[in-house]
């Protein structure tokens, strides 16, 4: 049995009367990806943003790696990466550039070259190594989620959120991202909490899915749950929808 | 085009700001009010400056609360042009086959309505408030003008003091237009705005050596004493104080015209 | 500590804005110092003139060149840092790094109190250049006397002093800044706001027209008088915003 990284426990978040996070419980187990699905305004980014600790609930508990993040914001931000929301850099700067003025904001990467090199690991595991030192203006939709990817990986987390990643991508770009992630979680071990509107992207390379709608949670387990759910000829979007209908 | 002109109409006041800044004008008229009430004390009357209920809405706007309009519009167009593109709210326009040409003329004839309506409000809210504070004299001095007038003969002169300050405001308004569609941020609308200000300011002050006609170059210079020089005996600076507002109000609108249709379609 | 704020320091000048206010500002300086030397004399207030000389324009130069800092320069900066960049949404990359919000809060503080203190160095170093350059040093010794009684200008102790009094009442404008884009949502309302309130203090009180009219009040303290009123207001004012906007800011969801 592995240790959850990521829990959520009976989380609710109101916001001058309106319940945008319904009493939401589901944990996430080390080295798993799981998908985060919900049409749009379900909640998902404001789940993400109790998440990382941005907002503070108005009920529930939320921890990373054991860790309290409303008690122990700073550890817990220290083992989390998260890109919320479309990802905002500065257009004049390079794509370097940018991700260097935000090592400065890890402690743990002392130095000047530390965060040198940090810097053009990160670059590369997204494949944007050779356009880094391209000004963040000139980037693709694509690119710049992937710079977004980058900047989240900066700290070495333990745990990696990311807020619509595939908003924008092409199919091809759809691909990669996937690909990216899964080497990701290959090689370092990282857990990844991913949430989109579209199912489609992530059921490939997601072994768990918790889904929502209107705040409430409506479903989680194990994707292949899911497939068992829509039968053997039954498609897995049909499954899906019929599950956000309610 | 009359679909897009009431959605800005509407939009601009379903913000808070601009219920906000309508009913701050109340408050400062009554300031102003108190103000002119305690220089009436020093003044006898008779003078210009001797505020009754027939010469009070002249002297509210002239003494105090032209900047104030001025800074409207440094909001308003801050907000509504350049808050707005940057922000990409304007993309959900454009995708409703509005051009930007289009879009150009309906946020300018909003705001100028607008700032109409305000210049109105004030108007009358110096009535009320005036009405209430002020004594009823039999005659007024004016400005620059010889002899003692009756109330209604205030009265009209008033009303052609605030259309002249409400050109004064649609010339100061043009140059925020172009500053504001220049501008990349709305801060940086808003800086600009102001610097504008500060420099209108200070140039009747630098430029005293030159005369009048150089100083009135200034649109915050014809306010303060432009509009009472235009009205005065015999219209001196009339044609030159006009003649300068449109010139303001043609170059700003076309090379903002110009800027926001040609720059604005790329970035966007 | 110093990393968050050299990032920050950074992030300010990563906007193209902050260089272009800094080359407008010194050029805004260089021409009111040409204006203000030709001119030759200074207004200490409304009522009371000084000869300018040497020593005493870079004071003087600063009570000129105040509107266009304390309105334009140090405001758009102010406004940038502390709303800008949350309700652009690049703040959010830095919230989420391992840092409490108050160092944050504070890193923004230190870097905007060094632009201020780059904004007050600029119209320095032309008040001293421009002074020796185009004006004489000789004031007759009666003047002087006249200058040290009107302007509480006797050295150029005088004259730093007269910079260092004015640093506060910006550095105050600042905290007021913090406290204002907390309460209001846009960046827009975030500057009107500032200006607004400082005309709405110079409506409350004397005592509060400082920001507006720093350059005359700071001559006021100088010359010793109501130094003790503008301490207490100048201090409150500081104490009131900067505390409240430590406490917003730890507590507020920022974006
Ligand atoms: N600060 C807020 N105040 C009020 N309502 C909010 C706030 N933030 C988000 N909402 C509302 O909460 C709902 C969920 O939003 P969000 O979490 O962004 O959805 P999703 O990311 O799933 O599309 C939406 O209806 C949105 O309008
Ligand atoms: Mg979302």
């Amino acid at each position: 049995m592995t240790e959850s990284v990521l829990e959520v426990i009976g989380v609710t978040k109101k916001v001058r009367g309106r319940t945008l996070v319904d009493d939401v419980s589901f944990a996430v187990k080390k080295g798993e990806i799981c998908g985060f699905l919900g049409p749009n305004g379900a909640g998902k980014t404001t789940l993400i943003r109790l998440l990382t600790g941005l907002i503070v609930p108005t009920s529930g508990e939320l921890r990373i790696a054991g860790v309290n993040v409303q008690k122990e914001r700073k550890t817990a931000l220290g083992k989390i990466g998260a890109m919320v929301e479309s990802p905002v850099f500065f257009p004049y700067l390079s794509g370097r550039k940018n991700l260097l003025n935000l090592a400065r904001l890890h402690p743990e990467l002392k130095g000047k070259r530390a965060r040198e090199e940090r810097v053009k690991d990160v670059l590369s595991l997204v494949g944007l190594a050779g356009r880094g030192d391209d000004k963040v203006g000139t980037y693709s939709l694509g690119m710049k989620q992937r710079l977004g990817i980058a900047q989240a990986l900066l700290g070495r987390p333990e745990v990696v959120i990311l807020d619509e990643p595939a908003n924008g991508l092409d199919p091809l770009g759809m691909r990669e991202l996937r690909e990216l992630i899964l080497s990701l979680r290959d090689q370092f071990g990282l857990t990844f909490f991913v949430s989109s509107h579209l199912l489609d992207e992530l059921q490939q390379i997601c072994s768990r899915l918790v889904v929502i709608r209107e705040g409430k949670l409506l479903w989680q387990g194990e994707t292949r749950e899911l497939v068992l759910r829509a039968g053997a000829d039954g498609r897995l979007e049909d499954a899906f929808v019929e599950l956000v209908r309610g | 085009m009359k679909g897009l002109w009431m959605s800005e109409w509407l939009r601009l006041w379903s913000r808070k700001r601009t219920w906000g800044m309508f009913l701050m004008m109340p408050v400062l008229v009554y300031a102003a009010a108190r103000y002119c009430l305690e220089q009436n004390g020093a003044l006898s009357p008779g003078m210009p400056e001797y505020a009754t209920v027939w010469n009070f809405p002249v002297l509210a706007l002239a003494e105090h609360l032209m900047t104030v309009f001025n800074l409207l519009v440094v909001v308003l167009l801050a907000a509504a042009v350049t808050e707005e593109a940057r922000s990409g709210q304007l993309r959900f326009l454009l995708l409703r086959a509005v051009t930007f040409a289009e879009l150009f003329w309906a946020k300018w004839t909003v705001v100028l309505a607008a700032v109409g309506v305000f210049l109105g409000a004030f108007y009358l809210e110096c009535w009320g408030i005036g009405w209430w504070l002020f004594e009823r004299t039999e005659t007024v001095g004016l400005f620059y003008r010889e002899g003692a007038f009756a109330g209604g003969e205030a009265v009209r002169y008033g009303l052609a003091y605030y259309g002249l300050a409400g050109l004064t405001v649609v010339a100061m308004a043009s140059v925020m237009l172009l500053l504001a569609v220049m501008a990349q941020t709305a801060t940086a609308a808003v800086g600009m705005g102001i610097g504008w200000l500060l420099l209108s300011f200070g140039w009747p002050v630098a430029a005293r050596m030159f005369g009048a006609q150089v100083q009135s170059l200034s649109i915050t210079h014809i306010q303060h004493q432009g509009i009472a020089a235009m009205l005065a005996d015999g219209r001196p600076m009339m044609r030159w104080n006009l003649g300068v507002m449109v010139c303001y109000v043609a170059v700003c609108l076309t090379v903002g015209y110009l800027w926001f249709v040609k720059r604005r379609g790329l970035d966007v | 500590m110093f990393e968050l704020f050299v990032s920050e320091w950074e992030r300010m000048w990563a906007r193209k804005k902050t260089v272009v206010t800094l080359v407008l500002f010194a050029a805004v300086s260089v021409l009111a110092a040409m204006w203000l030397s030709r001119f030759g004399v200074g207004f200490v207030n409304a009522g009371t003139e000084v000869r300018l000389d040497a020593w005493n324009f870079p004071a003087f130069l600063l009570k000129e060149t105040s509107f266009v800092l304390m309105l334009v320069a140090a405001p758009m900066l102010f406004v940038d840092a502390l709303a800008g960049e949350r309700v652009q949404g690049a703040y959010r990359m830095v919230l989420l790094r391992p840092h409490g919000r108050g160092a944050l809060l504070l890193a923004k503080w230190v870097a905007l109190a060094v632009w201020v203190a780059m904004l007050l160095a600029v119209v320095l170093a032309v008040g001293v250049i421009a002074g020796q350059t185009w004006l004489g040093d000789g004031g007759a010794l009666t003047e002087r006397a006249a200058a040290a009684s009107a302007a509480g200008l006797a050295s150029f102790g005088d004259v730093l002093a007269y910079y260092g009094v004015f640093y506060l009442i910006a550095v105050a404008a600042m905290g007021l800044c913090t406290l204002i884009c907390l309460l209001v949502p846009s960046t827009v309302l975030a500057y009107a706001g500032l200006v607004g309130s400082y005309v709405g203090m110079l409506y409350v009180s004397e005592h509060l027209r400082f920001f507006l009219l720093g350059g005359e009040a700071v001559f006021q303290v100088l010359s010793g008088n109501g130094a003790g009123v503008f301490a207490m207001a100048l201090g409150s004012v500081m104490v009131l915003s900067f505390g409240a906007s430590w406490v917003m800011w730890k507590k507020r969801e920022l974006c």
